[in-house]
């Protein structure tokens, strides 16, 4: 055979000089490549971002979990121990886990000369992130507060309202029962959901005054996806049960929303990666097809090479070549777009794409692509290859 | 070598085409012998077989019946890389028309024998100015050969087929489509060329102008070749 840079040279040549023919095809094979390697990088950048959006409409990816005790008097109550929460947390699918006190003390709160009915929860710093609240004024208290049992609280938005009307709530002083708290802040938005009325105090403080009603029985665990939530679930039992006594445990997973989701996002997989294959099944045949018609038209270039000397295997493989140049052109320009879509997308999205995923995946489509090439390519150049020498001299 | 040994010698060739409805017998023994520096015209009706003929000579297909040999090799039975192999480095065709590749330039025209033969790189551009030079076109060297006139692609073809220097060179019909001028300036470069290297030359041609240029000159009757004084 001929030397390959001989081949390549003129391979690309012609490609080259026929660019206007194949751009069609080039371009197609290149929007399936840039989109493949798109969806396999930020796949689970989308997923989580696409989580937390879903999230909104209904906790899908929230488990509950807590204790029985309280509907049968003869146990006695339990809490979840640190190390038992601590243990969960570190679950690879779990994004964030926190207690809070089951119970919700329903306070008579006395103040500026009304009474106003006041449920007061104990929470601890994972609430926050877990439950999905951020601060709309001052700030949410964290670790440190929750550890020393420091006397603040976080009112909901609408409870701030009716207590304070127009004025800032924080940095005031609400006195419960015996002691005073410092408000640092308020939550709301929209994850707020009936908490809007509630006080928030850490979980410590609450538990430490309530005299015993008050426990650290209520597990919330977030898992990062949906996919999670299910393994995540199965999972708490055995973990509690290696910390403490998990005889009264009680977990809870929003199952029909969970197989909603997961269910619309099985569809939206399948179209996209229906459309993708589509994209790359009609640029492999675009390739096939102008090869085919290529051998077609150059039969009497194929016929003269046959002539000065060409034996099967160079005309083989410039062809092949040929249809090679096709199809990681246009793998090249389907990673540069990618590229150019995984960067934008990066800006949005919360999280940063893996770039060394990236360039796997690039790497994956560029074989993927050399593949498709010698697929679609072999058959018109083996045709070529085999061409009747006289039949193509004679052809005008 | 001793001249009067031939290079190209061809006995008792047959050549049948086997259609559905009929086997047409074409050639019916041609006997011939070329000689180093010699060029000979064949001449004939349309249809008796000529082109058939120069294509077995050529390798390009195989005769039904005979004895083949260039230089002594016997070219019976050997393997299309083979015979590819010897066209490379024996054999030149010239065709009538369209000899040329579309969309490229004279040079990588003629390159492309040069790169079948694997000629390095480094020495393609010499050897084809050579060529060029003897046809009078080495100025035209990086011309698209779209914009060449007609006599003037033939002329390349003919580079094209010398740039390998072969033994033996084929043309079918070469100057058929060049006027009478153009014609006369082409067969000058082909006495040249023969004269020069001790090329052996075939030419089919109708034009009895150009067989008067010939060393020697047949006509195909029934599939024979026979002499013309
Ligand atoms: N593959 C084939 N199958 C059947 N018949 C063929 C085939 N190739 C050529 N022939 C026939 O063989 C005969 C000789 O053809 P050939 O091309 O050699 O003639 P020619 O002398 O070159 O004619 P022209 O002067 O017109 O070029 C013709 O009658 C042609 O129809
Ligand atoms: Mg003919």
């Amino acid at each position: 055979m001929i030397a390959l840079h001989d081949i390549l040279h003129i391979s690309v040549r012609q490609v080259f000089r026929q660019r206007r023919r194949s751009l069609g095809v080039v371009l197609a094979v290149a929007l399936g490549t840039s989109s493949l390697i798109t969806m396999l990088t930020l796949g689970d950048q989308l997923k989580h971002d696409m989580n937390r959006d879903l999230d909104l409409l209904g906790g899908a990816t929230v488990i509950l979990a807590g204790f029985t005790t309280s509907t049968d008097t003869t146990a006695a109550p339990q809490s979840f121990l640190p190390e038992t929460v601590e243990a969960i947390r570190a679950l690879p699918e779990v994004e964030s886990a926190s207690v809070a006190t089951d119970y919700v003390d329903w306070l008579a709160l006395y103040w500026r000369g009304k009474t106003t009915a006041t449920p007061l929860l104990g929470v601890d710093e994972h609430y926050w992130h877990t439950s999905s609240l951020a601060a709309i004024k001052g700030r949410l208290f964290g670790a440190q507060e929750v550890e020393a049992g420091e006397r603040v609280c976080v009112l909901g938005e609408e409870l701030a309202k009716n207590l304070f009307d127009t004025e800032d709530p924080v940095g005031q002083y609400l006195p419960i029962r015996t002691e005073v708290f410092k408000i640092i802040g308020v939550v709301g938005g929209l994850q707020v959901g009936d908490r809007k009325k509630f006080a928030l105090l850490p979980l410590t403080s609450a538990v430490r005054r309530s005299n015993g009603t008050m426990r650290a029985d209520r597990l919330m665990v977030r898992c990062r996806a949906w996919d999670g939530v299910l393994s995540v679930g199965a999972a708490i039992p055995g973990i509690v049960a290696q910390h403490q006594n998990p005889k009264f445990l009680k977990v809870d997973i929003a199952a029909k929303q969970l197989e909603r989701v997961i269910s619309m996002i099985w569809w939206i997989q399948l179209f996209v990666a229906v459309s993708i294959a589509a994209t790359l099944t009609v640029g492999g045949f675009g390739i096939w097809n102008g090869m085919m018609s290529s051998v077609i038209a150059r039969t009497r270039e194929i016929g003269l090479k046959k002539a000065m000397g060409a034996e099967q295997c160079d005309i083989l493989a410039q062809f092949l070549c040929e249809a090679l140049t096709l199809s990681l052109s246009a793998a090249l320009i389907g990673i540069v777009l990618a590229f150019i879509v995984v960067q934008t997308a990066g800006a949005y999205l919360q999280d940063k794409p893996s770039m060394a995923l990236f360039f796997l995946n690039a790497g994956i489509s560029f074989v993927f692509s050399a593949v498709l090439g010698v697929a679609t390519g072999f058959y018109p150049a083996l045709r070529a290859a085999r061409m009747d020498s006289v039949a193509a001299i004679r052809y005008e | 070598m001793n001249k009067k040994d031939a290079i190209v010698r061809i006995e008792a060739l047959r050549k049948t085409y086997a259609t559905t409805a009929e086997n047409i017998d074409v050639l019916c023994g041609v006997n011939l012998d070329l000689h180093a520096g010699e060029m000979v015209a064949i001449m004939g009706p349309s249809g008796c077989g000529k082109s058939s003929l120069l294509h077995i000579i050529g390798l390009l297909a195989p005769p039904t019946a005979g004895r083949y040999t260039i230089l002594g090799h016997d070219m019976f039975g050997l393997s299309e890389d083979r015979q590819a192999a010897f066209r490379r480095e024996y054999l030149g065709f010239i065709l009538q028309s369209c000899n040329l590749f579309e969309h490229s330039s004279v040079y990588e025209n003629l390159e492309y024998p040069l790169i079948y033969a694997r000629v390095p790189l480094a020495m393609r551009r010499q050897t084809i100015e050579q060529a060029l030079g003897r046809v009078g076109l080495t100025h035209r060297i990086d011309y698209p050969t779209n914009r060449l006139s007609g006599g003037e692609q033939q002329r390349v073809a003919i580079a094209r087929a010398l740039v390998n220097n072969p033994k033996v060179l084929l043309g079918d019909e070469p100057t058929g489509q060049l006027d009478k001028g153009t014609s006369d300036m082409v067969m000058e470069y082909f006495q040249q060329i023969v004269r020069e290297h001790d090329t052996t030359m075939l030419i089919v041609t109708h034009d009895p102008a150009v067989a008067k240029r010939c060393t020697r000159a047949f006509t195909m009757q029934k599939g024979q070749l026979v002499a013309i004084s």
